[in-house]
């Protein structure tokens, strides 16, 4: 399956800017992709694109070779799942359990089968003993974590996260990673929208956006590594990274430090 | 001044069988000046009810929590001295960039100090401070929020706080979600605004690279208990075991001069605080 972007082109309704200016490409699965760029680069409006739940301007997007339009929503969902960054837009139901029902109710997934997905998905976000939890006695970062067991149990071929560990702590930022990686082993696709850079380093491919436009699209080594386009949309190397360049850009030349530093960026 | 609290706790559904306790027997002192403090500790570990004691939103269900010499008590009737509490402590919310809700950029920060009773000649000379403090120029004064960025209306929320010339500004989780380059931007705010304008400042993280590059002194909760109170030095180079048991990350900076000296042998001071430092060090060897 892939997911192909043919001269997508968004605006919003009152402003003149196209957010998502243009944008062509193709995402092939199984894969790992980071989309990256500043606020307002259009990230988050293209994963709204891709989803469905913005119609583009212009161009058109195809996900298994389905056209992502309203008709076909019911189909597209079924195979690209997205969760969001806050969590409180997420939850619908008045328990976890029940919240990620709610989704499985809209699949027709008869009763008696959901019991075992729902166990299995809350165990793997670590939320099983919240079970019968209403939404208010949880924290942030525990809803997030049933928003996305909520999308593991509609069990689609590629996720996205949009920004989606940004409100979690180094636990749950972990655990989704973990989660993430899991996924990937299954031979699912991830497209993770992110800010944080060592998150990007788990990717095989970046995506850069600015202004709207792809400004680059590469191996996630090469992208992480080209200071200008990182310093030019705004964002910044992962740590290791970013000594290592230092230094360089220093002339330091004890090879052994700036090795280790180099693997140990390549290693996350 | 300053914050005070002995033996706070907070619970809830106290009438259900099984008290939860959101903060439990928390005791500390927090100066109105010149202090920088990161609250870190895992999600539900306390931290968001701590801050809302320290500003008055919530009330000790026990123990005794002074704020700026007020003592906070269930169904007080005299709401006014709540209200200077929230001058002396003034706390800017998670995504604050949402509650900006005014046609103006200036009138926003202006809200403030006119429910406080200022005049609008005195309220637009502390608005126009507020913002110059966290640098946005006249240029925007006459914009509507809506027409700014993530990171400006950030700034602008912050500003509306600084507007009530707190002491003390507590900072519930102000880089979650925001981009690298308003991060940068927000923790030379705290810096600033710590160093030069001699505020106390607390902040809640989960970046501990944060918490180690800005703070003097880390508050570490652990199940609604604080478990931990002294320097981030304190914490990451001589408390290991805190730093487990909380599950917290360690600061890169830390991990990579580990990194560097298992490896290497090269033996690098820890009192460093963020990785421009080390680079520094380094080069300098």
């Amino acid at each position: 399956m892939k997911i192909e972007i043919n001269n997508l082109k968004y605006k919003y309704e009152d402003k003149s800017r196209f957010v998502v200016d243009d944008i062509s490409l193709v995402i092939d699965s199984p894969s790992w992709v980071s989309i990256l760029g500043h606020n307002g680069s259009g990230k988050s409006t293209l994963a709204k694109l891709i989803m469905g739940i913005l119609e583009p301007t212009s161009g058109t997007i195809l996900v298994d070779s389905i056209e992502v339009k309203e008709e076909n929503l019911y189909e597209i969902r079924k195979k690209i799942g997205i969760v969001y960054q806050n969590p409180d837009n997420q939850f619908v139901a008045t328990s976890v359990e029940d919240d990620i029902a709610f989704g499985l109710e809209n699949l027709c997934i008869p009763h008696d089968e959901m019991k075992p997905i729902i166990d299995n998905v809350l165990e793997a976000v670590s939320m099983t003993k919240y079970k019968d939890k209403a939404p208010s006695e949880l924290s942030g970062g525990q809803k997030q974590r049933v928003a996305i067991a909520g999308i593991l149990a509609i069990d689609p071929e590629v996720f996205i996260f949009d920004e989606a560990t940004s409100m979690l702590d180094p636990i749950g930022r972990r655990d989704l990673i973990e989660i993430a990686k899991a996924l990937r082993d299954r031979g699912k696709t991830i497209i993770m929208i992110t800010h944080n850079m060592d998150e990007a380093m788990l990717s095989d491919r970046c995506i850069v956006l600015k202004r709207g436009k792809i400004i680059k699209d590469d191996k996630t080594i090469n992208v992480l590594t080209d200071y200008e386009t990182l310093r030019s949309t705004r964002l910044e190397m992962p740590s290791d990274l970013y000594v290592y360049h230092e230094l360089k850009e220093k002339n330091y030349k004890n090879k052994e430090v700036l090795d280790l530093l180099w693997e140990s960026a390549l290693k996350k | 001044m300053g914050i005070s609290l002995e033996k706070v706790s907070y619970s809830y559904n106290p009438k259900k069988k099984g008290t939860i306790y959101a903060l439990k027997d928390v005791s500390l002192n927090i100066d109105s000046k010149d202090d920088f403090i990161s609250i870190i500790g895992e999600t539900g570990s306390g931290k968001s009810t701590l801050c809302s004691i320290f500003n008055a939103l919530k009330v000790p269900t026990s123990g005794i929590a002074i704020i700026n010499d007020i003592r906070l008590k269930k169904q007080r009737k005299r709401k006014e001295n709540y209200n200077s509490i929230r001058k002396h402590v003034g706390l800017v919310f998670q995504f604050s960039d949402y509650q900006l809700f005014e046609e103006t950029v200036l009138k926003d920060v202006m809200f403030a100090p006119l429910n406080f009773g200022k005049s609008i000649d005195e309220a637009t000379e502390i608005a126009k401070h507020a913002l110059s403090l966290v640098h946005i120029d006249e240029s925007y004064y006459e914009k509507s929020p809506f027409q700014l960025s993530g990171g400006e209306k950030k700034l602008v929320s912050i500003a509306g706080i600084l507007a009530m010339e707190p002491d003390i500004l507590i900072f519930d989780e102000p880089t979650a979600g925001i981009d690298p380059e308003t991060k940068r931007k927000l923790i030379k705010l705290f810096k600033e605004l710590n160093e030069v304008y001699h505020k106390t400042i607390i902040i809640i993280v989960h970046d501990m690279n944060i918490a180690y590059d800005c703070a003097k002194r880390v508050l570490v909760l652990k199940d609604s208990e604080l478990i931990f109170d002294s320097t981030p030095y304190d914490l990451f180079v001589n408390h290991k075991e805190i730093v487990d048991i909380a599950h917290i990350d360690n600061p890169d900076v830390l991990r990579i001069i580990d990194n560097i000296y298992e490896k290497t042998g090269i033996k690098i001071d820890k009192h460093i605080n963020n990785l421009n430092m080390l680079v520094e060090v380094l080069a300098n060897e």
